[in-house]
């Protein structure tokens, strides 16, 4: 008995010991996958060209396009595109070389004040997976992703994703993740493949030591220093004694190293969208037909939608202004039934409503505006979805049908409580909720207006009901004092006539028993 | 004795093989393939003059749909369906849309588009739409989104073809409404119904 007491204890023991350990596991586990998603991971959206891609966006084509800066004789090429570099076009060439080389380069002059605007555009957007968003590089946008990744997935899934959405926008991206901002930033520079995260400090601190020197963002002096040393890559800078570093260049570049291997700290600003949508598209050579221009506004579309998901607002009032050379610009009002930032229904209106307006002349310049945002929750998405893909909304179609046909073509139906039969209903906006009041009798057609019986007409006409007396309307001129009759016509047609009780006693017919 | 359950008889329509809005007439019902206005097809209505029953005739159909949260379109009537009759019927005037396109193109378009979005639980057309290719394209529209298309159409054009799932004509008599059935899936052209009730 009680060697059976102590195999039980021994049992009951060891059980214990594997349960205590299994749970410990667990533990760990978990609390090592908790320390991998709050590791920061930054991903870097470098623009190389965008100088000349917020010019280059807003048409379709890719016909030579430079952009140029500076004054006089100084003229010089700062970016171009790909067709103007197949010509033999290169940034930093005088302007008098380029044209040489091809006559038919659309020169645009350098826009800063543009490009800002669209690094704050794509900082909007960017708001849609992280909410951490710097703008604190030139050219570049900063997202910090590492809360994002149970989400989206790792930072390549997710970096893929970007990119294929940043080009939907018109711009040409360079995408790079680590976990330092500026490592992830002078990685984008270096145009290095997007790899999966670095697994180890070793491994981050060898594909920056790789980077080239003159490919990154450092002060022209120090640059020059350092080449007359004989120092070409990052990872010689990193070897060189930090005394030396600092004595002859400062401690600025000892700083921007450390930050960049993630020994400094480098807190970057949050990025605060603007309270409204304003954005403007230039276009590089002046647009005439629809087709081209409705490019463009697609364009500014996905940005507006880009920027309401983000934030998780709606708008129901967008405006499109058109600018012509020296003419006022065509202003294109559109209103929306509900709320909405389905970038697909948006540019199906908005492409209804281009086609109807006549162009006055050339557009130069496209800006969309929405003042009116309100907040708009993410609908969940159903798990099995049985809807059609082109399936709309009820909303959705009204708007459909209202771009093309125009907004008095598509009414709802009221009915008022009123005993004139003319006034007893109006059109109403579709969808219009109205209380409705029980009225026997009456036909389901009604004339726009009362048609006089001619006399040989009114004598085939067989009477099948008791006069029904309608007077009313004394005080608003509109008077009426009328006895209603259902007639049966010749035929066949059950009709509502009347007899005007007021001399000449005329009769009338006002609707069909349809 | 009987013939074996199993044996089809040409007088026994599909009874429940497609899908169908009854239309409140029991003895019409009979007459339908799936006892009802036939829902995703095209059905013509062929009459001499408006103002003989031919809006009564779909009233019950009418007001059961308006119940769906769907649209209910009224593309280029003759006149203005009106409210106060509307609602007597049991019809919800809020589910009611009324379209007045200006030109003809617009209109097909609108009908195409009421068809296809699959927002409309019924699109009545009082437009003339005779060609063929057009009519295939609506019929089409139709099954994409299951709506219940009446097309209303002069008497005359009885003998052009088409491609309607179910063709009416109606004819007033001092009775109420006779109704003719030109063509029905399922089954020949049967014996015209008198409707008295409307």
């Amino acid at each position: 008995m009680a060697e059976n007491l102590a195999l039980i204890r021994e049992h009951a023991r060891s059980y214990i010991k594997h349960r205590l350990d299994c749970i410990l596991k667990q533990y760990i586990a978990r609390a090592t996958a908790m320390n991998t998603v709050n590791q920061k991971a930054w991903l870097s959206l470098y623009l190389p060209t965008l100088a000349v891609d917020v010019f280059s966006r807003g048409r379709a084509d890719s016909s030579p396009l430079a952009v140029a800066e500076g004054q006089g004789h100084n003229r010089r090429v700062v970016q171009c595109n790909a067709g103007a570099y197949n010509a033999g076009v290169r940034p930093g060439m005088k302007l008098g070389a380029a044209l040489a080389l091809e006559s038919g380069l659309t020169l645009c002059e350098r826009n800063e004040q543009l490009e800002q605007q669209a690094l704050q555009q794509l900082a909007a957007w960017g708001l849609g997976y992280t909410s951490h968003v710097s703008l604190n590089f030139p050219s570049c946008v900063l997202l910090e992703v590492g809360g994002s990744r149970k989400l989206f997935g790792d930072a390549v899934v997710l970096g893929q994703r970007i990119a294929q959405e940043v080009s939907a926008l018109g711009y040409t991206a360079q995408l790079a993740a680590a976990p330092t901002p500026l490592g992830a930033y002078w990685l984008s520079r270096g145009g290095k493949e997007l790899t999966e995260g670095f697994a180890t400090q070793a491994e981050f601190d060898k594909a920056l030591a790789s980077l080239p020197l003159d490919g990154l963002d450092l002060a022209a002096a120090i640059l020059d220093g350092l080449n007359k040393l004989g120092i070409r890559r990052l990872g010689e800078c990193f070897q060189l004694p930090r005394d030396g570093l600092r004595r002859r260049f400062g401690r600025e570049l000892l700083v921007r190293l450390d930050q960049a291997r993630g020994l400094h700290p480098d807190p970057q600003p949050i990025f605060v969208p603007p309270p409204a949508f304003n954005a403007e598209l230039i276009l590089p050579a002046e647009v005439y037909d629809h087709e081209a221009l409705f490019f463009g506004v697609h364009r500014l579309i996905l940005d507006l939608c880009g920027f309401l998901a983000a934030r998780e607002l709606g708008m129901q009032h967008f405006q499109i202004e058109l600018s012509h050379p020296r003419l006022a610009p065509s202003v294109l009002p559109i209103g929306l039934v509900k709320a909405t930032r389905r970038g697909e229904h948006l540019s199906l209106v908005a492409r209804e409503r281009l086609q109807q307006l006549s162009l006055p002349a050339a557009v130069e310049k496209i800006r969309l505006r929405s003042d009116e945002l309100m907040p708009l929750a993410a609908r969940n998405a159903s798990l099995f979805d049985q809807s059609p893909a082109s399936a709309m909304t009820a909303e959705e179609f009204i708007e459909r049908l209202r771009s093309r046909l125009g907004d008095a073509a598509v009414q709802g139906l009221c009915q008022v409580a009123e005993h004139r039969p003319e006034y007893a209903w109006r059109a109403g906006a579709p969808g219009e909720k109205q209380p409705s009041y029980c009225c026997r009798g009456r036909p389901l057609w009604l004339l726009p207006a009362p048609k006089p019986l001619p006399p040989h007409v009114a004598a085939t006409l067989t009477l099948r009901s008791t006069a029904e007396r309608i007077e009313s309307g004394w005080w608003d001129s509109h008077d009426v004092a009328r006895d209603y009759f259902v007639a049966r016509a010749a035929g066949g047609e059950t009709l509502w006539v009347f007899r005007e009780r007021r001399p000449p006693h005329g009769w009338y017919i006002h609707g069909l028993f349809g | 004795m009987g013939l074996h359950p199993q044996v089809w008889r040409a007088n026994e329509l599909l009874k429940a093989s497609l899908p169908a809005i009854p239309t409140g007439f029991a003895a019409l019902d009979e007459q339908l393939s799936g006892g009802g206005w036939p829902q995703g097809a095209l059905t013509e209505i062929l009459l001499s003059n408006e103002g003989i029953g031919e809006l009564r005739l779909l009233m019950p159909a009418l007001a059961q749909l308006s119940q769906q949260q769907r649209w209910l379109a009224w593309i280029a009537p003759p006149y203005i369906p009106y409210a106060p009759a509307l609602a007597a019927s049991g019809v919800d005037l809020s589910r009611v849309l009324l379209i007045h396109p200006r030109a003809n193109k617009d209109g097909l378009w609108a009908i195409e588009q009421a068809l296809r979005s699959g927002t409309c639980s019924a699109v009545m057309v009082w437009l003339a739409a005779n060609d063929q290719r057009l009519q295939r394209r609506l019929q089409l529209a139709a099954e994409a989104g299951h709506c219940a298309c009446f097309l209303f159409r002069d008497e005359r054009t009885a003998l052009r073809t088409s491609y309607a799932a179910l063709r009416l004509r109606l004819e007033a008599v001092n009775e109420g409404l006779k109704v003719h059935i030109l063509k029905r899936r399922g089954g020949w052209a049967g014996a015209p119904i008198v409707l008295s009730n409307l």
